[in-house]
């Protein structure tokens, strides 16, 4: 198990690399001078080429890149060129905000998800189906800032009930997670859907049924633990978009999080601040996706096998055969 | 006798009997019947083609030209005269929407080919040679992925500046990793046919081997994502025109025109109420769609 | 003649589609005697595991009928039960072996569980005395009983099966319905597995409903025997009855078509044609597209049962009076 953790760790390194590379190829075809950024438009000349020396700018695209890989690994994502802070210093208290808005919005969308993926499964082919299938369609179709401005408009201006931007007050956190979480309904009832009408019809199911369980029973003691690992398998997934969704959020409600951060680094071109967020972000997904895989393992017993002889397959895997 | 005759049986014979068309029985044929039978799906088609009316006919619909600024007529609630009400410089906002379907629809429609032709190609190539080529495409789509598809548009947009094709470059770069990941997923499932070892193994040679079992096996699958992408380029190319990194005003597309209303949701909140529900209706009618294309292509995973 | 325990009187079951009806058991008559085993033989789509689902009365959800027809199981009849009556007699009083052992087990739950549920709902104890019992059984059927704690994954195909029986024997049922319980299986284990069912038939007294293709497994178990075609039962008897003095068309074609050690031929026998589909069964003899022995009033009625000898029924008019003379009138033709 150890090794596997270790080899999926090791693994993140050239996702790292490649993920730096490709914003630094991006910020060095941005037009626009950094240095003249920083100063503002009254430096002198001499002033904008001692920066740039300051900088490093003027060394090869590759020296500067490899003097970044160097300062990364001791710890050092750069200086944001807007206040002159380290990135990382800047970035880990909006972590923190980041994480408790994406962690409660995958909360609401996969229990709200999962809830209806059940219900329809259970009632298939009936209007119960149908109704689930639309509605939650209709969440998926809808940007997560217009669901934030439909929210802003009914709780906060008509209702009074949340504050409209900020998260002074801890409420100010429920219309953030709302927006991220309802959008990502439809993949969880889909999956959830799928996968319980597949383990319904499974052979075992039918076993269950053969000793007498009851059909309550069969649901969720035989079926939901089966159903379970696609669903659980797809938060992975969702998490990323939940990020994504974060940055546009975050920026409609004001939120101080990581999301806003490198939103409003791109639209300076605070080119260290963009590539310590994107980074970071990049090492949570992966962590994160390592803590789900670890925890199928809880999930589904036939994984353990799998995982300590080495075969790291995501897959669903049958059961060997004879 | 042994033969029973029930309730269920009748009711299938008189149905038999009124099908007077014989049966077409190709896979397209069935797949028709199976989407016409679905409702959501059908009104979801209904509404696409409306749209497209709408985008198409739009300067015979709209009453006035989309950028005409009336300060006569500035902030107005909807009437009779300004059907859906007028922005802060006067303009329509039903002349805006219905601009805002053309240009939606035209981006969304390029940015979901481009990514067909970048990522959706990437994973075609992928998922049919395998091996070296197969690993070397997909490691670097899993780098492209550890970047949120948004922040990567954004970066692009940033790169490139504001515009309609620099945004679809965008937006063709941010889906590059998940279309390439779909497409070579519905190769593989194609490929890993048993039909497909058989052909090779009656000396079908690689180029009928794509054209005659491969594409049409695959195609049903590449046309939902084809549609949900159509949702999904909407709602992204919205999305950033709301924060401000996506097209420039004043082109009437509906995320641009919610960023305009954005000041006034307190006073007028009718300004960003319908570009709202345009969105919605847009991507909701595409989902329909892509959900009814799904379980008429492969009714097996309904 | 011992006590009846399944008397199946006139069982139609049928699967009903929005495109289809299919017939997939038609009018059939079984009857078990407590402590015997009864043999279910036919090919794939005779309607043999339906019979068998009809009698748990697990067919599936909407789509399967029964469409009239009894099953009395003690004098009581099945069909007439509510559904939590049904509950109390399933895995306590009948209970069922499936065919395919990779699936019939739980992945996610250890074995020991699986057998303890069974036990926990119908003997109404604790969960720990429900394990013992669990380890027990293990033991029975010849798996060390410290390994309640794995998961199915970790056994082999044999032992899955040997686990599936153990859970189906676990509240000690009167009737045992064993639906193919080794096709799955590789042949060395085929022996093994029927071995220890028989065994723990005798010794519990169990009686067993043992639906197989294979005719040697119904000569080597079976008291009685019964033959399925397009489903139907198309004869019935003890099974040295039906193995040494086969009546039926049918019946006698399988046996030829049986490969022999001792005889050198180039070909097997098949019988030819195919079976009529079941979604549209002819209004006559449904075997008589492929018999050898038909006449024209096969092409037109549908046969009867007919007593051969003693306890001994086949459905076909080759035993009917009228056969006789039809034959006759043909022959002068």
């Amino acid at each position: 198990m150890l090794k596997y953790i270790i080899k999926r760790i090791l693994l993140l390194i050239p996702i790292l690399l490649g993920v730096s590379a490709i914003i630094f190829a991006l910020k060095t075809v941005t037009p626009g001078d950094p240095a003249r950024q920083i100063l503002g438009n009254d430096a002198t000349q001499e002033q904008i080429d001692a920066k740039r020396e300051e900088l490093g700018l003027n060394d090869p695209v590759v020296v500067q890149y490899v003097r970044y890989i160097g300062g990364v690994v001791r710890g050092d994502f750069g200086d944001s060129y807007r206040t002159g802070e380290p990135v990382l210093k800047e970035i880990l208290p909006r972590l923190k905000t980041s994480g408790v808005i994406t962690l409660g919005a995958v909360a609401i969308g996969a229990f709200l998800g999962i809830i209806l993926g059940i219900l329809s499964a259970l009632k298939k082919y009936t209007w119960v189906d149908s109704l689930v299938l639309v509605i939650s369609m209709f969440f998926q179709s809808v940007p997560e800032f217009v669901v934030g401005l439909v929210l802003i408009m009914v709780l906060a201006v008509n209702l009074h009930l949340l504050p409209t931007n900020g998260i002074e007050n801890p409420l100010g956190y429920i219309m953030p997670m709302l927006c991220i979480g309802l959008p990502s309904i439809a993949s969880y009832t889909r999956i959830t859907r799928s996968s319980m009408l597949e383990v319904l019809g499974e052979d075992y199911i039918r076993t269950a049924r053969a000793k007498g369980q009851t059909e309550h029973n069969i649901t969720y003691h035989h079926a939901l633990r089966n159903a379970m690992i696609p669903v659980a398998q797809s938060i992975g997934t969702s998490l990323g978009n939940s990020i994504g969704g974060g940055m546009v959020v975050e920026t409609v409600f004001g939120v101080p999080g990581v999301g806003k951060y490198i939103v409003d680094s791109i639209t300076q071109r605070n080119y260290p601040s963009i590539l310590g967020g994107a980074l970071i972000i990049a090492i949570v997904l992966v962590v994160i996706n390592l803590l789900v895989d670890i925890a199928f393992v809880l999930i589904d017993p036939r994984l353990k096998t799998t995982i300590i002889s080495g075969g790291a397959s995501r897959k669903k895997s049958k059961p060997a055969a004879a | 006798m042994s033969k029973m005759h029930t309730p269920a049986m009748e009711k299938i014979e008189k149905k038999n009997a009124k099908r007077k068309k014989p049966l077409n029985p190709t896979p397209a044929y069935e797949s028709w019947k199976r989407f016409r039978r679905n409702p959501t799906a059908t009104i979801g088609l209904i509404v696409v083609a409306a749209l497209i009316l709408v985008a198409i006919f739009a300067p015979l619909i709209a009453p006035y030209d989309f950028q005409t600024q009336d300060y006569a007529a500035m902030m107005q609630k909807p009437s009779a005269q300004h059907l859906f009400g007028t922005d802060q410089f006067g303009r329509d906002i039903f002349s805006r929407c219905i601009y805002g379907a053309r240009y939606s629809l035209i981006i969304a429609l390029f940015c979901t080919i481009a990514a067909f032709f970048s990522g959706g190609l990437l994973g075609i190539i992928a998922g049919y040679f395998g091996g070296k080529v197969d690993t070397v495409i997909m490691r670097i789509m899993d780098i492209f992925q550890a970047i949120p598809m948004i922040m990567m548009a954004m970066c692009i947009v940033a790169v490139l500046g504001n515009g309609i094709p620099q945004l679809v470059a965008a937006i063709m770069f941010a889906s590059m990793p998940t279309m390439a990941r779909n497409n070579r997923a519905a190769i593989l499932r194609v490929r890993g046919n048993d039909y497909i070892e058989s052909s090779e193994a009656i000396g079908c040679n690689q180029f009928q081997l794509i054209l005659k079992h491969m594409i049409p096996n695959a195609v049903g699958v590449m046309i939902i994502y084809f549609v949900g992408f159509l949702a999904v380029s909407i709602m992204m190319m919205s999305s950033m025109s709301y924060i401000g990194v996506g097209l420039a005003a004043p082109t009437p597309e509906w995320g641009l025109i919610l960023n305009d209303g954005k000041s006034y949701l307190t006073s007028a909140p009718y300004m960003m109420l319908f570009p709202a529900l345009m969105i919605m209706i847009t991507c909701f009618a595409f989902n329909l769609m892509g959900d009814g294309l799904r379980d008429a292509f492969d009714p097996k995973l309904k | 003649m011992g006590e009846r325990i399944l008397d199946v009187k006139d069982l139609v079951i049928h699967y009903e589609t929005d495109e289809e009806v299919v017939e997939a058991v038609n009018k059939i008559n079984l009857t078990l005697e407590r402590g015997e085993i009864l043999g279910l033989v036919g090919e794939t789509g005779a309607g043999k595991t339906t019979t068998a689902l009809g009698i748990m009365r697990l067919l599936p959800d909407k789509v399967g009928h029964v469409i009239q027809g009894h099953i009395l199981f003690e004098g009581e009849d099945l069909l007439g039960k509510s559904e939590r009556e049904m509950r109390s007699i399933r895995g306590k009083k009948i209970s069922m072996i499936f065919q395919d052992p990779m699936t019939a087990l739980n992945p996610v739950k250890t074995v020991g569980d699986q057998i303890a549920e069974v036990v926990e709902l119908h003997n109404h104890c604790s969960k720990a005395e429900a394990l013992k019992r669990a380890q027990e059984m293990l033991a029975m059927v010849g798996i060390v009983p410290e390994r309640y704690r794995e998961y199915p994954h970790q056994f082999s195909g044999g032992m899955k099966q040997r686990i599936v029986i153990a859970i189906a024997l676990a509240c000690e049922p009167d009737l045992l319905i064993a639906d193919e319980p080794t096709t799955a299986l590789d042949v060395t284990i085929q022996a093994q597995i029927l071995d220890m069912m028989r065994k723990l038939q005798r010794e519990n007294g169990t009686s067993m409903i043992l639906i197989t293709h294979d005719l040697g497994v119904v000569a080597e178990m079976c008291d009685h025997c019964a033959v399925m075609y397009a489903g139907e039962i198309v004869e019935f008897g003890r099974t040295e009855q039906v193995f040494d003095n086969p009546k039926h068309p049918y019946t006698q074609a399988l046996y030829q078509s049986i490969p022999s050690l001792d005889k050198d031929v180039h070909r097997l026998h098949v019988i030819p044609g195919m079976v009529c589909d079941p979604s549209n069964l002819p209004e006559h003899c449904s075997f008589c597209d492929r018999c050898t022995k038909k006449n024209e009033n096969c092409a037109k009625h549908d046969p009867w049962i007919v007593d051969v000898e003693k306890g001994h029924y086949a459905k076909c008019f080759q035993y009917t009076p009228e056969w006789e003379g039809s034959a006759a009138a043909a022959g002068e033709e």
